[in-house]
């Protein structure tokens, strides 16, 4: 099995990585030597570094494996520009390649990128970072998260625990975003602002994706604002604990005088056991990865896709099928666990418990 | 002076750097076709008019008038236009361009042309040089630096320049050199060019200047013609009381030998060399650039390796493979780029004059303050170097000043063997005599010491004993009383083999 | 060796009297006062225009926010007055510390022996690149390289998961609050002066100093010139140590995704703070006063709702600006 994946690290080390991306099929020799192999997947993605996406890579690698594809990741740094070039690259190669999966840093500027790789003819499966509005032609399918739906989720269950409080009465709050640029951080702001309108949004503030830039930004905007917050969204649970932990330190308690709400589990479910966090969706980067390629599998057995919007079962025990077509949009779902222990420990997709899930 | 003759005539300028006063309203006038030497200490605003000259000072008060026409000089280039050339110590030649294209640095129309048709334009300016004979293809870098020197002076005769600075030009070189740019200067002002002459060297004032201007503490006096001088006069117009004397009393040397090198051979040597040296004793090593004197002194402290031969302190063999090992053997060793490796131009003088000596002013791996100011200002004040100067950085003191801190620092570390390459490059008169009469105290109090120079009347006033080199050869040793100057000067020039072979 | 003292011989003059210390101090508080007077300014500007800008919680704040890229640049200030311009391997090492700290703290090897080890460890990633650089390299390739190396083993050790600690024994050193102020910020506050005494004080410091003033003059006076690297990068590996424990202990995990841009913001520091680029001056003080003034600067414009993009451009053209002043300020001096 040829595993292949390209980090680097910052700009000027970037010609050798574009370097090494373009030797590592020469190096270790092509997956088309080996006759059990399908073929091969080419994926670009920013840095596994970050766990989330550490977790997406196991999870498109196990399926891989179990469909009979070989699979490259390219990895970019925090950086549009490279991924750009790592694209050319890997076109300019010449490999001989059965799909790609793309996943953009910044998804606007990308959009050259993905009208290269489609105008060679192999599909291409967006993951991750919804499509933007006029791109369709150059995409086979979309195959990941639904950020509208989580941040809506997210949305109607720090509605539901602001009604149920006995302690807050939820009027104005924060939003902690991705950072600037990261389409997945501004389509779950809007939804959030849309599925909560009666939240009066005192600031939103791009910051990261981990707990410490997280505390970094929150640590700053609390204090001016002790006395009048009364919720924060986050994006995901890893941003939530820094913002509790800066919400713990200015005196304020989270789930009594705060809610917080991240609304997709990341990497450690402390703060949601102990009821910092009102609760999370089960957005599984495992899961994620794990669709993206099947998604391309399917379209590579069956070279068709159904119209429309598909999302795939929520079934506690049992892994979606392999069979058909995959639809133009198809969504891995997003379950919401309350903080409730009963709740979390009972909870199953897709054959696997929570804590495989959520804790990576 | 009568007005309508001068092409050049400054008056009233003023500058101030802070809170010293730098000038204080002088006047100075230039007429065509003179050499008018520049005299004062560091320090005593020669330096300072000329660069005001140059454009790269800017006066507080006072105006310039150039050929009779009111000038503001905001900026070399303004300056150059202006018909004023300033040719530094510090050459701005790029040592891979050619000749030729050296003189044409900076004038772009010349980019594309050929190389004969960048010849036939260079050529008449080095001739006005004495670089008649040089291929203007040649890369600057192989010229000697007195070469280089002429070179940057075509450079700028070939902008018209009507007034050229020459600041210290013989500073770094040998005797032979010298005698090529005082021609030069010559036959530039035989063409009606003004040559202003900065120099520490009062011989060279009545060789080649008419008139000479003196500076002291900001002020300048009226221009004096050079025939109605003679050296003593001069030395007291320039530092306002008689000169007692240049040189110190030499000693009696009885002590033991504290160096002894036998069959010696290092890089730069082509044949062995030995001697003993006293407590006490002053060697003057004299040559000229490449005479493999400072050979000697650099396989001694360390710096090159020892080819061959051996090197013995006080009767114990010297390993002094490093320079590190040398210091630890109480040897110090100061080269003839102070600025290179000599002194730390951007610390103060505390810091300057206790780098040696660290463990001396420490405590337990900590600086104490008390011994570090105890130290400084006991060498400062050895050296006559003002206290209140002590807090400055070491670049910001004048070249003498810099040349007493690059010396005085050794005395932290309690040498036995003092190693000096050119005492008193590019330092004026006044302290020269200093620096001379302080290397006599320390070789009176049984330190030994070995200087290099290329100045011979320095070896000939200030060694007790002298060793004269010519093409990495020692000529001979000698009792410096028994030398006389035209034997010296014969020994490290051999001016008949130079006469047959071309210059070394 | 002889008995030879010439100076209480001969100086007569000579006593270690009365000199003017303000004389040799004032060159170098140029550039101090300017950081300062920029400090007391924006602070003026933000209290005005924000209501909650000049309050003590807030200053707090800014402290906290300050401190961890403060403690580093603090490090970079002895590279880059040692002569050595910036090593670009500071976060990549604080990265990898947090990692190794946290797997050490899962793998149950006690707090005690996790700290010393990661600190250990820390140095001795700072010390094999000065001892690199003191052989000769280049420090700027050098650290890169490094830089490259320690990510890379961050990402190994972490094998790109949160290595969640799974113990709250170093807890408090992420976020323990002694008398109100956040652990980082109390070694900020305590290693500033620290830092400062060691340059000045110590007869390795002054090695440093004069190895970065004029490396040629340094080594002819007989000094290891190449302890100033090595303390230098020593140093800054022990403050990415510090950094690197701190983050992990305070959310009690690591991952090799910490301290996005920290290179930046620590040169950023340096530079902001007027330290000379060339080396052999400027002092630690100035690089904790540049972090100070940067945190100080983001706090402002983030309680005022700047974007991130206005945010980013404002410090880039802070850099460029004190880059230039200081450029300026330094030539006039000469």
């Amino acid at each position: 099995m040829l595993r292949t994946s390209i980090r680097s690290f910052g700009l000027p080390l970037r010609g050798l990585a574009m370097a090494a991306a373009l030797l590592s099929p020469l190096m270790f020799g092509h997956s088309a030597a080996r006759a059990e192999s399908k073929g091969l997947l080419v994926v670009f993605m920013p840095p596994g570094t970050d766990n989330y996406l550490a977790q997406w890579q196991k999870g498109a690698r196990a399926k891989a494996k179990d469909l009979g594809y070989d699979i490259k990741i390219i990895e970019s740094s925090r950086d549009q520009a490279e991924q750009d070039s790592q694209v050319q690259q890997e076109i300019a190669s010449g490999e001989k390649v059965s799909g790609y999966i793309w996943w953009p840093y910044v998804n606007a500027a990308g959009t050259g990128s993905l009208r290269a790789l489609s105008k060679t003819g192999v599909p291409v499966v967006f993951t991750n970072q919804y499509p933007i509005p006029g791109t369709e032609k150059f995409w086979t399918a979309y195959a990941g998260v639904n950020d509208f739906l989580n941040a809506e989720t997210a949305a109607k269950a720090l509605v539901k625990a602001c009604a149920e409080s006995k302690t807050v009465k939820c009027n104005k709050g924060l939003i902690i975003t991705f950072p600037a640029g990261y389409s997945a951080g501004s389509d779950r702001e809007k939804a959030f602002r849309k599925a909560a309108p009666n939240l009066t949004v005192i600031q939103s503030q791009p910051s990261g994706f981990m707990a410490q830039e997280g505390y970094k930004t929150a640590s700053q905007i609390i204090p001016a604002h002790k006395s009048e917050i009364t919720w924060v969204y986050t994006e995901n649970d890893s941003l939530a604990d820094g913002v509790i932990q800066a919400l713990k330190e200015n005196g304020l308690q989270p789930g009594k005088d705060v809610l917080v709400v991240g609304g997709v589990c990341h990497g450690d479910t402390t703060n949601l056991l102990n009821g910092s966090l009102i609760g999370t969706g089960v957005q599984a980067a495992f899961l994620e990865g794990w669709s993206s390629v099947q998604s391309t599998y399917k379209y590579l057995n069956t070279k068709k896709v159904l119209d429309g919007a598909v999302y795939l079962p929520d079934d506690p025990n049992k892994p979606p099928s392999d069979d058909g077509a995959p639809h133009r949009y198809n969504f891995i779902p997003n379950p919401w666990v309350t903080n409730a222990k009963a709740d979390v420990d009972s909870f199953k997709l897709w054959g696997y418990p929570f804590k495989e899930l959520c804790n990576y | 002076m009568q007005s309508d003759g001068a092409v050049l005539r400054m008056r009233g300028i003023s500058k101030r750097y802070g809170s010293v006063t730098a000038l204080q309203g002088v006047d100075f006038s230039l007429a065509a076709g003179e050499v008018m030497a520049l005299l004062g200490e560091n320090g005593a605003g020669k330096s300072t008019l000329v660069k005001i000259l140059a454009g790269l000072e800017r006066a507080d008060a006072g105006t310039i008038e150039i050929g009779g026409v009111l000038r503001r000089l905001r900026s070399p280039s303004q300056s150059l236009h202006a018909g004023v050339a300033y040719v530094t110590q510090e050459l701005s030649i790029v040592a891979p361009l050619s000749v030729a294209e050296n003189i044409c640095l900076g004038s772009d129309r010349h980019a594309l042309w050929s190389r004969r048709r960048l010849d036939r334009v260079v050529r008449r300016h080095l001739d006005l040089v004495g670089l008649g004979d040089i291929d203007s293809a040649t890369p600057a870098g192989d010229l000697s630096v007195a070469q280089q020197q002429l070179v940057e002076i075509a450079r700028l005769l070939s902008r018209n320049a009507r007034i050229l600075i020459l600041d210290e030009p013989t500073a770094a070189l040998s005797d032979a050199e010298i005698e090529k740019v005082k021609a030069v200067v010559r036959t530039l002002a035989a063409e009606g060019r003004s040559i202003i002459y900065v120099t520490h060297r009062l011989g060279e004032v009545f060789e080649i200047a008419d008139r000479v201007t003196i500076f002291r503490n900001g002020h300048s006096f009226a221009p004096m013609e050079v025939k109605s001088l003679d050296v003593d006069r001069l030395i007291e117009h320039l530092l306002g009381r008689r000169l007692e004397q240049m040189f110190p009393e030499r000693g009696s040397i009885s002590g033991p030998v504290v160096l002894a090198l036998r069959d010696v051979t290092a890089p730069g040597l082509r044949e062995p060399v030995s001697f003993d040296l006293h407590k006490g004793e002053i060697l003057g090593l004299a040559g000229q650039l490449g005479s493999g004197a400072a050979a000697v002194v650099r396989a001694i402290a360390g710096v090159t390796p020892r080819l061959g031969g051996t090197i013995a302190l006080h009767g114990r063999p010297l390993d002094a493979r490093s320079v590190r090992n040398a210091i630890a053997a109480g040897i110090a060793y100061c080269s003839d780029d102070r600025k290179r490796d000599g002194i730390f131009a951007v610390r103060n003088l505390f810091e300057n004059f206790t780098s040696p000596a660290l463990p001396r002013i420490t405590v337990g791996g900590v600086l104490s303050r008390g011994r570090e100011v105890k130290l400084a200002s006991d060498l400062a004040a050895f050296f006559e170097v003002a206290r209140d100067r002590l807090g400055s950085h070491a670049g910001k003191l004048s070249g003498g000043n810099q040349q007493k801190v690059a010396l005085g620092k050794w005395l932290g570390i309690e040498p036995s063997l003092l190693l000096v390459e050119e005492p008193t490059r590019g330092v004026d008169v006044g302290a020269r005599a200093e620096i001379y009469r302080h290397m006599r105290g320390l070789a009176n109090q049984g330190l030994a010491v070995v200087f290099v120079s290329s100045d011979n009347q320095e070896v000939l006033g200030l060694a007790d004993t002298v060793a004269t080199f010519f093409r990495g050869r020692l000529v001979r040793i000698t009792a410096a009383e028994h030398l006389k100057p035209e034997e010296l000067l014969r020994d490290v020039t051999h001016p008949e083999a130079v006469a047959a072979g071309g210059p070394a | 060796m002889t008995s030879f003292r010439p100076i209480a011989d001969v100086a007569g003059a000579g006593s270690g009297g009365e000199f003017d210390p303000r004389v040799a101090t004032r060159r170098r508080r140029v550039a101090t006062a300017i950081v300062i007077a920029a400090l007391v300014v924006l602070a003026g500007i933000g209290g005005a225009f924000t209501p909650t800008f000049l309050t003590f919680d807030n200053l707090l704040v800014v402290i906290r926010q300050a401190s961890i890229t403060g403690v580093i640049a603090l490090g970079m200030s002895y590279v880059t007055i040692s002569g050595n311009l910036f090593a670009l391997s500071a976060e990549e090492l604080a990265i990898l510390t947090a990692c190794i700290f946290g797997w050490l703290m899962r793998a149950k090897f006690g707090l005690a022996l996790s700290l010393i080890a990661t600190l250990l460890f820390a140095g001795l990633g700072g010390a094999v690149q000065g001892g690199i650089i003191a052989l000769g390299a280049d420090p700027i390739i050098t650290t890169l390289a490094f830089g490259g190396f320690f990510r890379g083993l961050a990402s190994v050790v972490s094998q790109n998961q949160n290595i969640l600690l799974g113990t709250d024994a170093a807890q408090w050193l992420g976020t323990g609050r002694p008398l109100g102020v956040p652990t980082q910020s109390w070694a900020f506050l305590i290693l500033t002066p620290l830092a400062w005494i060691v340059l000045q004080k110590t007869r390795i410091g002054r090695v440093l100093v004069l190895a970065g003033a004029n490396r040629a003059a340094a080594r002819s006076a007989g000094l290891r010139v190449g302890q100033a690297a090595l303390l230098g990068l020593t140093l800054l590996g022990l403050c990415c140590g510090l950094a690197g424990i701190s983050a992990a202990a305070q959310f009690g995990q690591a991952v090799a995704n910490l301290f996005q841009g920290l290179n930046f913001d620590v040169v950023a520091a340096v530079l902001v703070g007027g330290i000379a680029l060339r080396g052999g001056q400027g002092s630690p003080i100035q690089a904790a006063l540049g972090a100070a003034f940067i945190a100080l600067l983001q706090n402002f414009m983030l309680l005022n709702d700047f974007s991130s993009g206005w945010r980013m451009t404002v410090v880039g053209s802070l850099v460029a600006l004190a880059t230039c002043l200081f450029h300026i300020l330094q030539r006039r001096r000469e």
